[in-house]
């Protein structure tokens, strides 16, 4: 085991409230400088006018798909996998984004005008209205989602650090994400991801360097996992490791990225010429981020320590809890901090403006078509709020918010079959599709609740695909590229 | 390179090159879009070059190579201690990355200046043909 003394840091819940200071001001400054010369429509509010270029983009993607997760379960699964650990949560992350491009490729050549993945079941399945509102039900769970579980990584991390009440963290939080993303949109959120997505790989890289350079480098960490540990712990092929989350995650991340709201909202934001590139470098660059954060867990491991006692019984913590114990600096520690926050903040974000997105084109747009643009602004920039709000609320009521999880998990990974399926198949007829996704949900889940979590979701993928496959070559579409054509901007 | 001064070192210079170069991009943005805003929609279509040209392979030979490279980091943990550095030397060669896609953005700005030049020169000529498409109009 590494020998180490466990120091704890001296910081004080002030320092978290500059942090947070620090980090408003910029983003909301930033906001402000951008609804003066940007959002001057709903259609700049939500697609950024659809002019973000590759470097906004790539930052774009990189930021809104680091959660607070890819950051501290890298260390997390390194912690308790090892390095195969690692592997199986890395690898997928990144091929999962770059997965994302034959879509971006296929919507921007026939839908170019759209906004939402809910609106182009509109119009891929027109009539189906209960298929339409699965999708929506689907997308604002996901986007929800998102932003509870960002808030409450924010505020697990600023407590643990900081010592700070962890109810003040997702009131600040998110109030200041509410501010910031109301004022300036998608626009914001992409100039703010080119800012957060460099404050999370920096530091990353100075922080482990740090870490190792305390403990007296690698070579003693090394040593430690290999005296203390069992050889596959430093392999990376372990098989145990891929059945016990490996594989699941790799399906689940499929449908975070394919079957998500934040993700088609970016499709339609950037300039078309960069519609691949951009899922390209940002699942590329991606990968150095769970790669750095992933060595704490390393360290962690080597150092012994151990979940119940010193993690609070989550592994999820051991990347906070190395920094914060080694003795390090302050800025350093601060500097960690500021990484995991940006993490969030733009995750939390890219959920809100999803959130926008469905309101305003698939609902108030839906009710009344008619709206003015300037009434839709209004009700785009409620909805941030709103669901900022009541995600805060649910933050602090303590509630369990488990069945939020399972609902979405279920909807999500139900839909993602389906979706491939009516993207790149005209056969896909919209009966075959609902009762894809309704059977997939009902037959599954209970699965997954008595068998297990990679049996619930293997059956659900599954009757996701044979029931739309079967009905529909019985029954086949008659859908025609150029349907999607018809889809207009918002009237700006 | 590896001691924690020259990474600090390193990425203080990396981190400002990043900011700079995205706030040269941002800027180019701003610009970019008050050049466009007040174009009707086809001159905004050929200013700004609205085509598509990225195929689906990219994406399967994009995720097998970066996959690949990121597998083998990991994988190379494993292997010896000096390796270990490879994870705060991705998170630095990413940020060379993303700052080298705002070249494109800086790019961009002056490729749609040079196309309204051009597009107004257009214009100008076609106004002044007798017979040509304004010509007609008035």
């Amino acid at each position: 085991m590494l020998d180490v003394r466990l120091v704890q840091s001296g910081l004080q819940p002030q320092h978290a409230y500059l942090v947070f200071l620090g980090l408003a001001v910029l983003f909301i400054g930033i906001a402000l400088v951008i609804r003066a010369i940007f959002v001057r429509s709903t259609h700049d509010f939500l697609v950024a006018g659809r002019r973000i270029g590759l470097g906004l983009g790539v930052s774009s993607v990189i930021a809104s798909w680091t959660w607070a997760m890819a950051v501290m379960m890298s260390s997390a699964q390194t912690y308790t996998f090892g390095v195969s650990g690692l592997w199986w949560f890395t690898i997928p992350n990144g091929i999962a984004v770059i997965l994302v491009i034959p879509f971006g490729i296929y919507l921007r050549k026939h839908m170019p005008h759209g906004y939402t993945l809910s609106q182009y079941i509109s119009v891929r399945f027109p009539g189906h209205k209960a298929l339409y509102n699965v999708f929506i039900a689907s997308m604002l769970f996901g986007c929800f989602i998102m932003a509870l579980i960002n808030l409450k990584g924010t505020s697990v991390v600023m407590s643990n650090i900081y010592g700070i009440d962890w109810r003040v963290v997702p009131i600040i939080a998110g109030i200041v994400v509410i501010v910031y993303v109301s004022i300036g949109g998608m626009w914001n959120s992409a100039v703010t991801a080119a800012i957060q997505t460099f404050l999370i790989t920096v530091p990353a890289a100075v922080v482990v360097v740090a870490v190792f350079e305390k403990v007296g480098g690698p070579v003693p960490v090394l040593d430690a996992l290999t005296k203390s540990k069992a050889p596959e712990f430093l392999q990376w092929s372990d098989p145990n490791t891929a059945i016990a989350f490996g594989v699941t995650l790799a399906l689940g991340l499929l449908s975070n990225t394919v079957s998500d709201q934040t993700f088609w909202e970016r499709i339609w934001a950037v300039k078309s010429k960069y519609v691949g590139k951009i899922f390209l470098w940002g699942g590329t660059w991606f990968y150095g981020i769970p790669i750095c954060f992933g060595l704490l867990g390393l360290v962690g491991a080597a150092m012994g320590l151990d979940v119940k006692t010193q993690l609070g019984g989550d592994a999820a913590a051991v990347g906070p809890f190395v920094v914060s114990h080694l003795g390090l600096p302050g800025w350093l520690i601060i500097l960690y901090s500021i990484a995991i926050m940006s993490a969030c903040l733009s995750t939390i974000d890219a959920a809100f403006i999803g959130t926008s997105s469905v309101v305003s084109v698939d609902i108030v747009k839906r009710i009344n078509p008619n709206v003015s643009d300037k009434k839709l602004l209004a009700y785009t920039r409620l909805a941030v709020a709103l669901v900022g709000i009541l995600a805060i609320l649910i933050i602090l009521t303590g509630v369990d918010f488990v069945t939020i999880v399972l609902v979405t998990y279920a909807l999500k990974t139900s839909v993602l079959i389906p979706l491939i399926l009516a993207v790149f198949w005209k056969k896909t007829n919209g009966q075959g599709t609902l009762w894809g996704i309704i059977l997939s949900i009902v037959i599954g889940m209970p699965i997954y609740f008595t068998k297990g979590e990679f049996f619930g979701t293997l059956t659900i993928l599954l009757i996701s695909l044979i029931v739309p496959l079967i009905w529909s070559s019985a029954k086949p579409d008659t859908f025609h590229e150029s349907y999607l054509r018809n889809v207009q901007d918002l009237k700006h | 390179m590896f001691t924690f001064a020259g990474v600090l070192t390193i990425g203080i210079i990396l981190f400002a090159l990043a900011i700079l170069f995205a706030f040269i991009a941002f800027k180019g943005s701003i610009e970019e879009v008050q050049l466009t805003r007040s174009l009707n929609e086809e001159d905004q279509k050929i200013v700004t070059d609205e085509t598509v040209r990225d195929s689906p392979w990219s994406a399967a030979i994009g995720a097998a190579i970066a996959g690949l490279s990121a597998a083998i980091i990991v994988g190379l943990y494993g292997v010896g201690p000096g390796y270990l550095y490879l994870g705060p030397l991705s998170a630095l060669v990413a940020t060379v990355g993303i700052t080298v896609c705002y070249f494109s953005d800086i790019r961009d700005k002056n490729e749609i200046r040079r196309r309204l030049v051009k597009r107004l020169h257009q214009v100008e000529k076609e106004c002044a043909i007798p017979g040509g498409p304004s010509a007609q109009v008035k």
